[in-house]
C-alpha cells in the first residue's frame, strides 16, 4: 500500500520536475525550431481574453423539435403546392428517418394556421403565438439554423454538448467551467423541466452533465414543487449546526485522503458538500413565489401557479436570473408531432406563448435583458411534406435537419432582426447558414468567452464545446 | 517564468552594443596592426576578439529570448536573427585564431570583411524591427521632399459628416494610419498595397482583399477579427491595432457602402454601428457605438489585493471583467446585509470598479456618496434599495455610466435634473419607482439615444 502511494508521489513530481525542465535554454532554442503547434502548452486553459456583454444565459430549450412551418417560417409556396410531390431537386438526397422512408409520396403540407408580419423587422408570426408578435421587435430570430442529425437523441445531444454522442459536458457545464458562478449560494447551473403533453421524447441526465469536467459543473435539476432538490434538507432529528460540524469533519477526513491519493474526485465532492449546504439556505429562498405579487402571475399566464408547467418554470427562470444564476436552462417536452400536428401545436404553442414573452418582458423591465441571453429553440426542424396521410385539417411532420429557426433576445443581440433565409420550401438554407456550432460560438462570445480558447485535455487531447468548428455570428450582434 | 525570459530578453537592446563596438573595434585594429605605428596593438588582439565573441554569444542568447515576446516583423527578424549568429560564429572562429598571434595575411580578410558588414546588416535590421524600415532614411527622404509612407495621416475634422466621402474622408485615413506602414508603394507585405483605391481593390499577391457588399467575405476584414494568436492576424501583434469604431466603419463602408469610392455618408442608411459618425465626431476612438461595453480608456494598475481580500471575507463576489484589463466587477448578491458600514470597504477600489451590483442589499443614499467617487464605473444596480433622490445627486460625477437601474427604489422625479445631466447613460429601467411617465419622457428627450424602460403595464 505504501509503496504505491510513493509511486503516485513520485510520479506526479516527476511530471512536474518535467515539465520544469522544458524552460531549460536548450529547450528554449529548440522550440523555436518547432512548429507552434508541437510546443508544450499548459493543460486546463481557461482563457476569458474578450469583454462579457452578459451574465447570464436562459435557454427555453423546445424539445421534441416545434415546426418553423407552424411557428415563425412563412411559406405561401407551399399553400399552392398542396398535396403535391416535394420536388427531388428541392430534396437532393436529403436522408429521411425511418419513420417517413417508408412512404410512397411526400406531399407538400401548407400549414393550417394563418401568418402575419409584425413589428418593425417585419417578422414573420403565425395565430398560435399571438404574444410573441407583440415582442418581436426584441426578439432576433434565425431562420437559417441546422444540423446534421436527424434523430432526437443525437440532435439534442449535439445542440447541448458539441456532439451526437453523450459523454461530454454540456453547454452550461462548459459555461460553469469558464466563468464560474456570479452566486456562491446557488449552483452555476440550473435545469428545469417541464412538459406540454405526455408521452413525448424523453430527456436524460447527459445533456446537463459535466462529462469530464469536475463534477462541481453539472446541471442540478430543480424540481418544483416543496422539495426542489432531492434529499437536499436534513432529515428530522439533523439541525444546520449539527449538519455543518458533521460537514467540518467530513471535509478534513477527506482532505487527508486527497493528500494520500491526488484523486481530482475528492475535491469535487467536498465542493459538492459545501455547495449543497450553502444551498439548503438559498434555494429555499431564491424559488420562494409566495410573495410575488398577482400581476406577476397574470403575466406569465395562468399556468404559472401550477408548479411543474413551463409558465411556473419561466417565472423561477426570471428569480434564478435575479440571483445571478448563469446558466439556467428550460426544457420543454412535447413539440414532437409526427402526426396530427394542428391539434397538438395548438396545446404546445398555448403552453409557451404567453410565459416566453413574458418572461423576456419582465427581465426587461427589471433591467436583466440588458446583460441576458435569452435562447428559445429546438433541435431540428420538421419537414415541409406530410408524414401520413395528408387532410387538410390533418398532417403530420417528420424530422428536418436542414433548416429550422430559433429566436435570440438581451444583451448584446441585435433585437427586431431575422437573420438567415429558407427557400420556399422551408427545406433549404439560402441565405446565412448558422450551424448549431456557430451558435455556441457565438452564445460563448457574448459571454467573453473565445470558442478555441475554452478547452480541456482530456484522454490525450483537447475539448471544447464546439468541437472543431464553429465561427461566431458576428452579423446579429450588437 | 515568461516575465524571467522577457527580462532576458529585453537586455538584448542593451548588450547588443557591446559585440558592435568591440568585434568593430577589434576589425579595425587587424587593419591597423599593418601599420608600424600601431604593431604595439598587436597583443591587445586576443583579448579584444575573445571578449567580442563572448559578448556576440551572449547578445544572441538575449536576441533568443527577446523573439520570444513576438511582435516582431518575421522577415526581418529571420534576417536579424542569422545574421548575428553568423556574427558570433565569425567572432568565435576570429577569437581562436587570433590565440595563435594576429591573424596571419589572407585570414585577416576573411576574417575582417565579413565582420565589418555582418555587423552592418545585422546592426541594420536590428535598428529596423526597433525603429521601423524607414527610420534610418526619413529625415534624408524629407529634405528631398519625399513624403515618407506610414507616417500619421492629420485627420482633418469633417465639418459636415453627411457630407463627407466615407472612403476619402473616413475610411482611408485609417488604413493609412494603421495599415500604410507595411502596405505602401515601397514596401508591399503580400503584395498589397491600401494607401490607394485602386491598389486596395485590386488586392495582392493571394487575390483580393475587398468583396464589395459583404464584409464578412472580405479578406480584410477576416484578418483584423482574427484572434491575438493567430500568426496572419493584421495588423500583427504589437502594432497599432484598429479600434473597434474603426472595424464597424470599414465594415460599414463594404456592406452599406458596397466599397464604393465615391458614396457620401448621406446617401448611405446609417445603422447603429455607425451611430457614432453621426454623433458629430468623426475622429476615431471618441464616442463608442451604442451598445458596446465601453471601458474608460484608461490603463490601471492592478487592484490592491487587501481589498479585495476584505471585501471578499464579507461574502462579496469581486471578479475582473476582462483577462486584458484591471477593471473589477462586484456583485453583493450574496450580502443582503451589506450596508453603508461595509461600502467604506469599496474606497480603495473605487478606481478599478467597473460593475457594481447592489441591488437588493441594504446600502442607502449614505453608500451613495462613495459609489459616486468611482470614475471608471458604466453599470450600477440599485434596484430594491432604500436609495431616493438625495442619494442620485451623489451620482452627478458618473461620467461613464452607460446602464443605471433604479427599479423598485424610492427615486422620483426630483432626480430627473441629475440624471439627464449623465450623457453617457444608454439605458435606464425606472420600473416601479417614482419617476412619472412624464418624468421618464423628458429624460428621453435630453440623453439622445438613451432607452428608459418604466415597466409593463
Amino acid at each position: 500500500m505504501k509503496d504505491l502511494r510513493d509511486d503516485i508521489h513520485d510520479q506526479l513530481s516527476r511530471r512536474t520536475f518535467l515539465g520544469q525542465a522544458g524552460l531549460g535554454l536548450g529547450a528554449m532554442a529548440l522550440s523555436s525550431l518547432l512548429p507552434a503547434t508541437l510546443r508544450a502548452e499548459p493543460t486546463q486553459e481557461k482563457k476569458v481574453p474578450l469583454v462579457r456583454k452578459i451574465n447570464r444565459v436562459i435557454y427555453l430549450f423546445q424539445s421534441g423539435a416545434p415546426s418553423q412551418l407552424e411557428t415563425f417560417d412563412y411559406k405561401p409556396k407551399l399553400e399552392q403546392m398542396w398535396g403535391q410531390e416535394l420536388p427531388e431537386s428541392v430534396r437532393n438526397g436529403q436522408r429521411l428517418t425511418g419513420m417517413s422512408s417508408g412512404q410512397r409520396s411526400f406531399p407538400l403540407a401548407a400549414s393550417a394556421f394563418r401568418f402575419a408580419q409584425y413589428g418593425r423587422s417585419r417578422a414573420w408570426v403565425s395565430e398560435l403565438l399571438p404574444h410573441h408578435s407583440r415582442i418581436v421587435d426584441e426578439l432576433c430570430f434565425i431562420r437559417s439554423m441546422h444540423t446534421e442529425h436527424i434523430n432526437h437523441d443525437p440532435a439534442v445531444t449535439f445542440i447541448q454538448t458539441g456532439n451526437q454522442i453523450g459523454g461530454r459536458p454540456s453547454m452550461g457545464s462548459w459555461v460553469s467551467y469558464g466563468l464560474g458562478s456570479d452566486n456562491k449560494d446557488l449552483p452555476a447551473f440550473v435545469v428545469l423541466l417541464s412538459r406540454g403533453r405526455g408521452g413525448d421524447q424523453p430527456l436524460y441526465a447527459k445533456l446537463w452533465s459535466n462529462g469530464f469536467l469536475p463534477s462541481s459543473h453539472q446541471g442540478v435539476v430543480f424540481r418544483s414543487g416543496e422539495d426542489p432538490v432531492f434529499y437536499l434538507n436534513n432529515p428530522d432529528g439533523i439541525d444546520r449546526t449539527t449538519r455543518r460540524r458533521m460537514l467540518d469533519a467530513l471535509a478534513s477526513m477527506n482532505t487527508a485522503q486527497q493528500d494520500n491519493s491526488l484523486d481530482p474526485v475528492i475535491n469535487g465532492r467536498i465542493e459538492q458538500y459545501e455547495m449543497a449546504y450553502r444551498m439548503q439556505a438559498s434555494v429555499p429562498r431564491t424559488l420562494d413565489i409566495s410573495k410575488e405579487p398577482d400581476y406577476v402571475f397574470d403575466m406569465y399566464g395562468p399556468e404559472s401557479r401550477i408548479p411543474g408547467t413551463f409558465a411556473a418554470n419561466c417565472l423561477l427562470a426570471r428569480k434564478l436570473a435575479e440571483s445571478d444564476v448563469r446558466f439556467i436552462q428550460l426544457y420543454h417536452q412535447g413539440w414532437d408531432q409526427h402526426g396530427n400536428l394542428p391539434a397538438d401545436i395548438q396545446i404546445m404553442a398555448k403552453s409557451v406563448d404567453q410565459p416566453s414573452t413574458a418572461l423576456i418582458r419582465d427581465l426587461k423591465q427589471r433591467g436583466l435583458l440588458d446583460d441576458t441571453l435569452v435562447i428559445w429553440g429546438g433541435e431540428f426542424g420538421r419537414t415541409n411534406y406530410s408524414q401520413g396521410k395528408l387532410k387538410r385539417d390533418n398532417y403530420g411532420r417528420d424530422h428536418h435537419p436542414r433548416c429550422f429557426t430559433i429566436y435570440l433576445a438581451g444583451g448584446g443581440i441585435r433585437p427586431g432582426m431575422v437573420y438567415g433565409e429558407t427557400d420556399d420550401f422551408s427545406y433549404n438554407i439560402v441565405k446565412d447558414p448558422v450551424h448549431v456550432h456557430d451558435l455556441q460560438a457565438t452564445i460563448l462570445h457574448l459571454l467573453g468567452i473565445d470558442h478555441e480558447q475554452l478547452t480541456y485535455k482530456f484522454q490525450g487531447r483537447r475539448y471544447r464545446l464546439t468541437d472543431v468548428a464553429g465561427k461566431v455570428v458576428q452579423d446579429i450582434l450588437v | 517564468m515568461d516575465q524571467l525570459i522577457f527580462f532576458l530578453g529585453r537586455t538584448h537592446p542593451l548588450l547588443v552594443h557591446l559585440p558592435i563596438g568591440i568585434l568593430l573595434m577589434a576589425a579595425s585594429m587587424e587593419l591597423l596592426v599593418l601599420v608600424r605605428r600601431f604593431a604595439y596593438l598587436k597583443p591587445a588582439l586576443p583579448i579584444t576578439w575573445r571578449v567580442g565573441a563572448a559578448s556576440a554569444v551572449v547578445s544572441c542568447v538575449a536576441g533568443f529570448a527577446l523573439k520570444q515576446e513576438g511582435g516582431y516583423d518575421e522577415e526581418m527578424l529571420l534576417y536579424h536573427q542569422w545574421s548575428g549568429i553568423a556574427l558570433a560564429l565569425f567572432s568565435s572562429v576570429a577569437s581562436v585564431l587570433s590565440q595563435k598571434g594576429a591573424l596571419l595575411g589572407k585570414i585577416r580578410l576573411i576574417v575582417v570583411v565579413p565582420m565589418f558588414i555582418l555587423t552592418t546588416v545585422a546592426g541594420h535590421y536590428g535598428g529596423s524591427l526597433t525603429h521601423g524600415g524607414e527610420f534610418l532614411g526619413e529625415p534624408i527622404l524629407a529634405l528631398t521632399g519625399v513624403e515618407s509612407k506610414g507616417a500619421v495621416v492629420e485627420r482633418k475634422p469633417v465639418q459636415d459628416t453627411a457630407q463627407a466621402v466615407v472612403y476619402r474622408d473616413l475610411v482611408e485615413p485609417v488604413l493609412i494610419e494603421k495599415c500604410s506602414r507595411c502596405h505602401n508603394s515601397s514596401k508591399r507585405k503580400g503584395g498589397l498595397r491600401v494607401d490607394d483605391y485602386q491598389h486596395l481593390m485590386k488586392g495582392g499577391k493571394n487575390g483580393a482583399v475587398i468583396v464589395a457588399g459583404a464584409p464578412s467575405q472580405s479578406e480584410l476584414i477576416r484578418r483584423i477579427m482574427l484572434g491575438d494568436d493567430d500568426k496572419e492576424k493584421m495588423p500583427p501583434r504589437g502594432k497599432p491595432q484598429l479600434t473597434a469604431q474603426e472595424l464597424q466603419l470599414i465594415r460599414w463602408w463594404l456592406g452599406e457602402g458596397k466599397a464604393s469610392s465615391e458614396v457620401r455618408v448621406a446617401e448611405l442608411s446609417g445603422t447603429s454601428d455607425v451611430a457614432f459618425l453621426f454623433s458629430g465626431n468623426v475622429h476615431a476612438g471618441a464616442e463608442p457605438p451604442p451598445g458596446e461595453a465601453f471601458f474608460p480608456e484608461v490603463t490601471l494598475s492592478p487592484a490592491p489585493a487587501e481589498a479585495i481580500d476584505a471585501l471578499e471575507e464579507n461574502g462579496v463576489i469581486i471578479k475582473k471583467v476582462s483577462d486584458d484589463a484591471e477593471f473589477l466587477f462586484v456583485n453583493l448578491v450574496n450580502v443582503p446585509e451589506f450596508g453603508d458600514g461595509l461600502a467604506a470597504l469599496l474606497l480603495p477600489l473605487k478606481e478599478h470598479v467597473t460593475w457594481l451590483k447592489a441591488g437588493k442589499s441594504s446600502i442607502t443614499d449614505e453608500s451613495l456618496r462613495i459609489i459616486g467617487q468611482m470614475p471608471n464605473l458604466t453599470r450600477l444596480n440599485l434596484e430594491y434599495t432604500s436609495v431616493s433622490d438625495e442619494g442620485i445627486l451623489r451620482l452627478k460625477d458618473l461620467k461613464h455610466l452607460t446602464y443605471l437601474n433604479l427599479v423598485n427604489t424610492r427615486v422620483g422625479d426630483q432626480s430627473i435634473a441629475v440624471l439627464q445631466q449623465l450623457k453617457s447613460l444608454r439605458a435606464l429601467y425606472l420600473w416601479n419607482s417614482e419617476v412619472s411617465l412624464s418624468g421618464a419622457e423628458v429624460l428621453r428627450q435630453k440623453i439622445p439615444g438613451i432607452d428608459v424602460n418604466t415597466g409593463v403595464k
